[in-house]
């Protein structure tokens, strides 16, 4: 049996997270418990936002949290699958790392004392794992970025554009439209993060891997007009 | 419906999106969910069905046909055929009207129900305009001045001047004087004892940076004892958080799904809509309630507003 936490985090919402677990396997917990929810929850939900290592519940009423702590503590009775068992896709995402696009590359390397090229490499050379989508339509939340360049947020959001790579402590993830934001911006890719002429919207799913792929300025530009151009 | 020149901000809403929030879309919808179920009510639509949400200065608009229409939430005064329009009854305007909203007497935000509502078309399950991503409600945007939006149906009354209904709801007890009602959040207990207190005594001024996604506060300089970064994990409307600033921030209905500041303290549900019409430089205070005592309060909401919703159509 799954050991985990229960609290009411407003009327009709719960907050499930798993003490104790390591972050992936508190992660594993929280999309099997999503795709569980999604299955034997959905009439008495609004919404589910899986997290790093939590999972709210929205009800569609007070009087329905009972039923769904109820079902999760059946879920978490049994014995459950492990996420091995799910297949990882591995999606490659270019990103381009010049300094005219304007990213915070500079203030990150004096901020870490390191090189600005070394600060890209320890970007891209990691498989990312995707815990969670959050925040913007198809942001993931990824990680764990290289301990040599984990940053803090920015103090105050600031304008940030769709495609921008950023990192927060070990996060890193992608701006999929303009937005303020916090995060520390290392790149821009030209993908579409959140594309609603597609049946599915978002490109990126938890469970997945991301690998980045630098590219240069006429790459990146090549990419955006090959995308206008499909539009 | 025409827009003869467009308020500050007019976009469709409705009572949200649900059902996205894995994917990071949020929930949106009329920042006042109550003003927009009592307009959907007045006109004898859905309570789910899209209102206009209007803020001031709000927009004009142009009606080529007959309609029957409901203003609720905040009162900005609207006048039509020479006529004031009051808030939250049930009005037929004739065939050529021009709806204006001439001053702001209370609130922030209006609502605009038809009866058919506009032809517009749901976009992941909701007509909600999405600001951010551009996508729902009338082409994901605020209302620009020319637009023009077809509406569904049309009323038939031969009114030759606007018909307004003797009788109107009084939502005022929902938009009490008293203080903002809270329950403690996820991480209460990361705030220092100063802080805690601060929250339950002082005053809370909300910032000129507050929009649809959230409400900055400023106040006293609130403390946390531990030091902990968090992990983004989920948030709702209601959800105050606490900036690194030292600040409070209080998501509202366009808030993101996810936020990696600590969430200090969640609004009772029921006290959202009196926040929702509230703006930059008023000021409240907090009352921290317990979870069981807030679902009470939201019981009797619902009680009344089903109740409201029962009688309006007999009348």
């Amino acid at each position: 049996m799954t050991s985990f936490r229960l609290v009411k985090y407003n009327e009709y919402s719960l907050l499930v997270t798993f003490p104790g677990l390591s972050l992936q396997h508190a992660n594993i917990q929280v999309v099997l418990l999503e795709e569980f929810c999604s299955r034997y929850c959905q009439q008495w939900l609004f919404n589910q936002v899986p997290a790093y290592e939590s999972l709210l519940l929205i009800c569609n009423s007070p009087e329905n949290v009972n039923q769904v702590i109820g079902e999760i503590k059946q879920f978490f009775q049994k014995e459950t699958p492990l996420l091995s068992k799910f297949e990882v896709e591995e999606i490659i995402v270019p990103v381009c790392y010049d300094l005219s696009l304007g990213n915070d590359l500079e203030q990150m390397a004096a901020f870490h004392q390191i090189k600005i090229e070394k600060l890209i490499t320890c970007h891209y050379q990691v498989v990312y794992h995707i815990y969670m989508l959050g925040f913007l339509p198809g942001f993931a939340y990824m990680g764990e970025v290289d301990k040599q360049i984990a940053t803090p947020r920015k103090l105050f959001p600031v304008a940030t554009r769709a495609g921008a790579v950023g990192i927060a402590g070990r996060q890193t993830g992608i701006y999929p439209v303009d937005s303020p934001g916090g995060w520390n911006i290392v790149g821009y890719t030209p993908l579409k993060m959140f594309d609603l002429r597609k049946p599915s919207p978002t490109l990126l799913k938890p469970g997945n891997a991301v690998r980045f792929i630098p590219i240069d300025l006429e790459t990146y530009n090549a990419f955006i007009g090959n995308e206008n151009g499909s539009n | 419906m025409e827009v003869i020149k467009p308020g500050i901000l007019d976009s469709f809403q409705d009572s949200g999106r649900h059902g996205y929030a894995h994917s990071g879309v949020s929930v949106g919808g009329c920042m006042d969910k109550l003003a927009g179920r009592l307009a959907n009510f007045l006109v004898g639509n859905s309570e789910s069905d899209a209102v206009l949400e209007m803020h001031f200065p709000a927009p004009v608009l142009y009606f080529n046909e007959e309609i029957e229409l409901a203003l609720t939430g905040a009162d900005f005064c609207a006048k039509a055929g020479g006529r004031v329009i009051p808030q939250n009854r049930r009005v037929v305007l004739p065939a050529g009207s021009t709806l204006s909203f001439e001053n702001k007497i209370w609130g922030h935000r209006c609502y605009l129900g038809i009866a058919g509502g506009w032809a517009i078309t749901k976009v992941l399950g909701s007509y909600s305009t999405h600001l951010k991503a551009g996508f729902g409600g009338w082409q994901g945007r605020r209302l620009k001045k020319k637009d023009y939006i077809p509406l569904n149906q049309y009323s038939h009354f031969g009114a030759k001047e606007p018909i307004i209904s003797k009788w109107f709801i009084y939502p005022d007890s929902f938009y009490h004087a008293g203080p903002i009602r809270v329950m403690a959040g996820m991480e209460w207990d990361w705030l220092s004892n100063n802080a805690k207190r601060d929250l339950q005594n002082c005053n809370f001024t909300i910032s000129k940076q507050s929009d649809r996604m959230g409400y900055h506060l400023t106040g006293p300089e609130l403390k946390k004892k531990v030091d902990d970064e968090m992990l983004s994990s989920g948030v709702l409307a209601g959800t105050v958080q606490l900036l690194p600033n030292g600040n409070p921030l209080i998501l509202m209905a366009d808030c993101q799904t996810t936020g990696g500041y600590p969430r200090i303290l969640q609004v009772a549900d029921v006290d959202l809509p009196k926040l929702a019409q509230m703006g930059a430089g008023e000021s409240f205070n907090f009352s921290l309630i317990g979870t069981e005592e807030s679902i009470d309060l939201l019981q009797t909401f619902n009680n009344q507003i089903v109740s409201l919703s029962g009688a309006i159509p007999l009348k």
